[in-house]
């Protein structure tokens, strides 16, 4: 049943038999692995490890501080696509190549970098601690870094979708007496949403099994600043198996139960 | 009627002022959020780093537990980025040379890794090979070990890095489509001859550009490796872990040496992904010329 | 080398894209496949190269079933709608990669490889082209070196897929008829495959008018405009008109018509609604009493009934032969 898009091109099997074997030894086994060793305990067992008031503090932590970056980086992420593709001005190239630095710096460098500055002897902690503000070792101070390892997302998916509305559309929407803003919300906002809830979606992935930029400026206090990951590597570092696969199963299917709708969505939009 | 024309030009001129004023504002806007969420965590691991001078600064970097865990993140990235191309290309060959059922929820199982927490990514290797996992009486039988060691970390360093170079041959392998391919078997080239003389050079820069954003992930992976790597100093730490144990010791500076040496890894790759983008980008903008 | 097609069928999902297809080209012809898009054209043209499987059917070059060889072994030219010219090689190597692909002991030595493809870009005249990327040359260069790239592994059939359907109208006047000449020197079986009837009529020996995945008819381009076998192929060859008397009604084209200011017998009466000088005619269109479809009659621009002829007058109109 299956046709190829041409007959002619060889390969069909070699590559989809590679692909498969692979993806399964390096990925769906070892996740499935999880899964069974999570199905051989009893729903009691499952049930006492996860609603454990330190678990669920965690969860909440990590998926309120995942949300509040993607928010914040919806609005930010915006932002800088828009003024990149729209104004030319001067470093904007650099700025542009820079989006990047998230994802090729490695994370422990963003973190302790970020506990650096964030941190009440640090510059942004000095100035904000004048405010009454706390930064490091908050809630906060982990929605930021989250917000910085993120930032690429919204920024990345929101780019080639406004390099492609062509200008014509917002003059004729000005010609049809339609202001700024209501071109923006009106015209751009309906064109740019698939993509901005794509990005969205990546950066609150990402941010809820984000670790290694968390954990120094967390401070990791077990109930208020601990999250989901860390957890994790507690329960591991206590030999305690049972519940780091309790915690992994439960962090797995919250994130797809949160992901899905959205993807879902996002889909809906686009095809109209 | 004059009275108007001047109202309407006036009004179209205090627009163009608005417009003016609002781009202003909201390029300074992208300028503040640049230099407070790039520029400044940029000038902090140089500056922590340099502030007891450059004497300092190199020891940490030469220090014998710095150069094994720069030689165990070189060997992790030198084995994973080569695995991960050759099943990047498969796969990109397969899900766009191709018809079949079933090939959308194989993308989205490529992409399956980008979801996990590295954390999980560690775990679930360490539940598989660990002392207590599935296999974990069979390879102390047989003294094999994996976690812990360095196999563990290039397993949880593949996982986490799987998606990237696929991810990037699968559009640009759709949009170049398959009538260049064609006509080279039309004019005698058997399939190896198509792939090197045809499909290769065309997704050139789409490949060194996965290989980048492979690198760089592989190159800085944290929570992963952490769980399966054990933390033996000079044996299992990579360039990432050795950071965190120096920073944990209070030991700043030589924390922040080693990782403005990552930094400086990083910012190359940002140059030598630029780079290639800006190829890519030529390449399609030729592609959609014609 | 001839073309021998026989009950080939191919579908695409629930889509027949052919349907018991059954067609002879004679040895040198130079047959065009006539038809709207989705008629099943491309996929025929695809069939014959082998770059498409037949469900049904077999394709034979001058006797021999070929419907079990490879694509590479079947040795045919093809050039495809958007030319598929390797980007990242230059003009010289484009043209060359067929003779380079040849396995050893067939491989000709690289001078003589460089002589043989001088000669084809002489031969499309575009020799001083020869170090230049695909992407510098403009449509009908392209065109030309897609060419040159088929003909360098001197098959003995050659395929076009809308050779002229990406090209500006004027390029196209020229690289038609350029194809035509062509064709007479080298003196290849060629197909081409096409939707415009005009390019169909002026380059062909045969034209295969299809629709629908079946052939609706086969034959010289005069015969297939003056004697269409279907209301299809009619309709498709040209501009058309439907005139309605009593029960029936007939066909003519638009300048198939004789027109009169004075009231004939077996002439219709009419009211002119627009008049449009073309160049060496004039369209006239018409209301004929009783009928609501408008017509269109085309006559030369010095006619005696277009003199001071104005919209809303009366015309009388008489179709000179029926269909």
């Amino acid at each position: 049943m299956s046709r190829r898009i041409s007959p002619v091109i060889p390969g069909f099997g070699l590559t989809l038999g590679y692909t498969l074997v692979y993806l399964s030894l390096l990925v769906l086994i070892p996740l499935g692995a999880m899964f069974v060793h999570a199905s051989q305990l009893s729903w009691g067992e499952f049930w006492a490890v996860i609603s454990a008031p330190r678990v669920l503090a965690a969860l909440k932590l990590s998926f309120g501080t995942a949300l509040a970056a993607a928010l914040l980086n919806g609005v930010i992420g915006t932002l800088l696509a828009w003024v990149l593709v729209r104004y030319p001005f001067p470093g904007r190239k650099v700025i542009d190549a820079m989006i990047d630095l998230p994802f090729a710096l490695p994370t422990a460098v963003a973190g302790i970098a970020l506990t650096a500055l964030y941190a009440p002897a640090g510059p942004v902690g000095q100035l904000a601690g004048e405010f009454g503000l706390k930064l490091a070792y908050t809630p906060l101070g982990i929605a930021l870094a989250l917000t910085f390892v993120t930032l690429p997302f919204v920024v990345r998916t929101l780019q080639p979708v406004l390099e492609d509305i062509p200008r014509e559309i917002e003059e004729a929407a000005a010609c049809l007496g339609a202001n700024p803003w209501q071109t923006f919300r009106h015209v751009l906002l309906p064109a740019l949403l698939p993509a901005w809830l794509t990005g969205f979606a990546l950066a609150f992935a990402r941010g809820i099994g984000e670790y290694g930029s968390v954990i120094f400026i967390a401070g990791n206090m077990p109930g208020k600043t601990e999250i989901l990951p860390l957890l994790i590597m507690v329960k591991l570092d206590q030999y305690d198996y049972t519940g780091a696969t309790s915690i992994g199963v439960l962090m797995l299917v919250v994130s797809f139960a949160l992901l899905l709708p959205l993807n879902l969505l996002q889909r809906r939009i686009e095809t109209p | 009627m004059s009275s108007i024309t001047l109202s309407a030009a006036a009004s179209a001129n205090a627009a163009r002022r608005g417009n003016a004023l609002g781009r202003r504002l909201l390029i300074g806007a992208a300028w503040l959020v640049f230099a407070v969420f790039l520029l400044l965590p940029l000038y902090v691991v140089l500056s922590e780093a340099l502030k007891l001078g450059f004497g300092t600064f190199f020891d940490a970097l030469l220090e014998p537990d710095a150069l094994s865990a720069l030689t165990l993140t070189l060997l992790a990235v030198g084995v994973s980025v080569p695995l991960n191309l050759v099943f990047g290309l498969a796969a990109a060959w397969c899900v766009s040379k191709y018809e079949f059922p079933g090939k959308s929820l194989l993308v989205t199982l490529i992409d399956l890794p980008f979801s996990v927490s590295p954390v999980i990514a560690g775990l679930i290797y360490v539940l598989l090979f660990g002392a207590q996992g599935v296999f974990g009486e069979w390879l102390t039988e047989h003294d094999i070990q994996i976690v812990f060691a360095l196999p563990g970390i290039v397993l949880a360093t593949i996982f986490v890095t799987v998606p990237f170079v696929a991810r990037e041959l699968i559009p640009l392998m759709q949009e170049q489509g398959t009538q260049e391919e064609e006509a080279a078997r039309l004019l005698g080239a058997n399939g190896w001859q198509m792939f090197w003389h045809v499909t290769l050079p065309n997704i050139k820069w789409g490949l060194i550009y996965g290989v980048v954003l492979c690198t760089a992930r592989a190159m800085g992976e944290f929570g992963a490796v952490s769980v399966v790597s054990g933390h033996i100093r000079g044996f299992t730490n990579t360039l990432p872990l050795h950071v965190e144990i120096l920073y944990n010791e209070y030991n700043h500076v030589a924390a922040f040496s080693v990782a403005s040496l990552l930094l400086l890894l990083a910012l190359v790759i940002l140059l030598l992904k630029q780079w290639s983008e800006a190829r890519l980008s030529r390449l399609k903008s030729n592609a959609a010329e014609e | 080398m001839s073309i021998e097609i026989r009950n080939v069928s191919k579908r695409f999902g629930a889509f027949q894209a052919l349907n018991d297809i059954n067609l002879d080209i004679h040895s040198g012809e130079l047959v065009a496949l006539l038809g709207p898009s989705g008629c099943g054209k491309t996929t025929l043209l695809r069939i014959i190269a082998g770059l498409e499987t037949p469900d049904a059917g077999s394709i034979a070059f001058h006797g021999e079933d070929v419907s079990g060889h490879d694509v590479r072994d079947r040795n045919v030219g093809f050039v495809f709608q958007h030319y598929a010219l390797f980007r990242h090689m230059t003009v010289f190597d484009n043209v060359a990669f067929g003779l380079r692909m040849k396995p050893k002991r067939e491989r000709p030595s690289e001078p003589v490889i460089a002589a043989k493809v001088h000669e084809l870009l002489a031969m499309v005249q575009l020799d001083w082209l020869a170090d230049r990327y695909p992407e510098q040359l403009s449509g009908g260069q392209r065109q030309r070196i897609a060419l040159a790239r088929a003909l360098a592994v001197a098959p003995k059939i050659l395929l076009l897929d809308e050779p002229f359907g990406a090209l500006d109208a004027k390029v196209r006047k020229e690289l038609r008829r350029w194809l035509a000449r062509l064709h007479e020197e080298i003196n290849l079986t060629s197909v081409f495959v096409t939707h415009d009837q005009e390019e169909a009529m002026e380059v062909a020996d045969r034209i295969v008018v299809m629709n629908k995945g079946v052939i609706e008819q086969i034959g010289a381009p005069g015969e297939v405009y003056e004697h269409p076998a279907s209301d299809f192929v009619y309709h498709f060859l040209g501009d058309s008109n439907r005139l309605q008397l009593g029960d029936g009604q007939i066909l003519f084209r638009p300048h198939e018509v004789s027109l009169s200011r004075e009231a004939v017998s077996e002439y219709h009466g009419a009211e002119v609604r627009d008049i449009r000088p073309l160049g060496a005619v004039t369209r006239v269109t018409l209301k004929v009493d009783g009928q609501d479809e408008l017509v269109e009659a085309e006559v030369v621009k010095d006619h005696d009934s277009l003199v001071g002829l104005a919209r809303g007058e009366r015309l009388f109109i008489k179709p000179k032969a029926s269909a």
